[in-house]
């Protein structure tokens, strides 16, 4: 296997804290504490920025996330708002369509339905927002409505990251508490409906593969958890395997391919590591499920002169992975499993 | 001051250490000198304490046996004692320290600051909070708090 660097992106000046690929896997968004969101997209053969989106905020914008359509694109900031962008029409302008207030304090996440139907944002406040999407005219041209459908007070200290399952309208919180939440809608209101609990410290990253019935947890205890859910039932989760050993400092970012299945995490100890299952002959008791082994494929030490603070498997091109981290600069990876 | 108003309002006084006496090494401008212990005690020996007019060296919240660097790993460590075992104030000590450490050290270093094993009630809590560089970088962005932060770094470089 082999890993090449394809590009490196300055361009911002301070800290990156999060790289969102947009779901055509052509173009790149990157945010941090310059308080700016850039885009960047190939040229010919040479990835530029092709749109610098600022003034949407008072202070460091933590994430960013791309609605499903790729039309919006959502950025949650320390200064306690998430700001909704949309791109005007016939342009390569990105202009502020609304920004949701309510948070206490920063912003530390936010994230949409698969469906679009839904955003979600969770905030120091210890709080996690759902806004549901009403759309005011019948397309998506910026006149969308966010009315705020839910406040879950389930966590019981600063919540670091929230993540929509991948088909069902269903969502994932985690935080300094140690735990991740999901949560559901009982038809009445939404509802806390899980809790998995065994991590030692703050739980930074999760992601779900791509049927949603497997969540990887990244956390600040070094290592990385993944839980199975019980018969797909989403309210019942069993922790199947837990892999430490490999990171040496917080791993704050986790990204599961849905493309490859391969999973990638990045810590603070400025190293990027791509997990593989070990597809052992299912027999016995290991046809349960009770027990999953993966290993690492690849290792790569000093992939950014710092921290690494995020990592995203682009949607639409296989090994292609995006990492931004606390030297200012973006990253665009080439994963080969194998040589050919 | 009102003394009723300080935590601690007769702090143990201890003797300032001897300043560093420059090696022959040291004076030479071919060898590298790297970055050790004693050095980044010099770097944080000066920092003021909140509510005294003292350092936090002549109040032995920081010491020299309690850095440590790692220069394979670019890791910087240092321990702090608490004057009391109860201090609202050790949340506030360690950023200042942390804050020093990250203006003075190169910025691929990577600074790690927690209290003495035993030393304070809430330890863990307080190490957690030092160890979430989000939350410090929240925090400094917080200009009341890096206000008060600056007053404790004067005078320390």
């Amino acid at each position: 296997m082999s890993l090449d660097l394809v590009t490196e992106l300055f361009g911002h000046n301070d800290r990156v804290w999060c790289v969102r690929w947009h779901p055509s896997g052509h173009t790149l968004a990157s945010c941090g504490a310059d308080k700016t969101i850039r885009l960047w997209a190939k040229e010919g053969n040479v990835w530029r920025t092709k749109y610098i989106l600022s003034d949407g905020h008072q202070r460091t914008i933590r994430a960013i996330a791309w609605s499903p359509t790729g039309q919006y694109l959502a950025s949650a900031s320390f200064d306690a708002t998430t700001s909704v962008w949309h791109r005007k029409e016939d342009s390569e302008e990105w202009e502020c369509v609304i920004s949701l207030e309510g948070h206490e304090n920063e912003v530390k996440s936010v994230c949409w339905s698969q469906s679009g139907k839904y955003l979600s944002t969770c905030s120091r406040d210890k709080t996690v927002w759902i806004w549901e999407v009403i759309d005011g005219s019948g397309g998506s041209d910026g006149n969308e409505e966010f009315e705020c459908a839910s406040v879950l007070t389930d966590h019981s200290q600063d919540v670091k990251r929230v993540v929509w399952h991948p088909i069902q309208d269903v969502l994932a919180s985690c935080g300094y508490d140690n735990t991740v939440k999901l949560y559901k809608d009982d038809g009445d209101d939404w509802i806390c409906c899980a809790t998995l609990s065994s991590h030692e410290s703050t739980v930074w990253g999760i992601a779900f593969d791509s049927t949603g019935e497997r969540l990887a947890s990244s956390s600040s205890d070094k290592t990385i958890k993944i839980w199975q859910s019980v018969n797909n039932d989403i309210t019942n989760w069993k922790c199947v395997s837990t892999l430490s050993g490999f990171h040496s400092r917080p791993v704050y970012d986790i990204s599961w391919s849905h493309i490859s299945d391969y999973i990638l995490t990045a810590g603070g100890d400025d190293t990027i590591i791509v997990f593989k299952e070990d597809h052992i002959q299912s027999c016995g008791d290991f046809s349960d499920k009770t027990f999953q082994r993966f290993s690492v494929v690849l290792k790569h030490e000093k992939a950014h002169q710092m921290d690494v603070n995020s990592v995203d498997w682009n949607p639409k091109i296989n090994g292609i992975f995006a990492t931004s981290g606390d030297d200012c600069s973006v990253k665009i990876w080439k994963f080969t499993p194998q040589e050919l | 001051m009102d003394s009723k108003l300080l935590e601690n309002s007769n702090p143990k006084l201890y003797l300032k250490s001897e300043d560093r006496q420059t090696t022959t090494d040291e004076e030479d401008d071919r060898l590298v000198d790297e970055i050790d212990a004693r050095e980044v005690f010099d770097l944080i020996r000066g920092i003021r304490d909140p509510e005294h007019p003292f350092t936090l060296e002549q109040l032995n919240v920081v010491s020299e046996d309690k850095c440590e660097v790692d220069l394979q790993r670019n890791i910087c460590s240092v321990w702090f004692t608490p004057t009391i075992d109860h201090c609202s104030m050790a949340t506030l000590i360690g950023l200042s320290i942390q804050v020093k450490l990250i203006r003075s050290l190169p910025e691929h270093f990577k600074i790690d600051v927690y209290i003495t094993p035993g030393s304070h009630a809430t330890e863990e809590a307080v190490n957690k909070q030092l160890a979430d560089k989000e939350r410090v970088a929240a925090a400094l962005e917080n200009q009341h708090l890096l206000e008060v932060v600056n007053q404790c770094l004067v005078d320390s470089f």
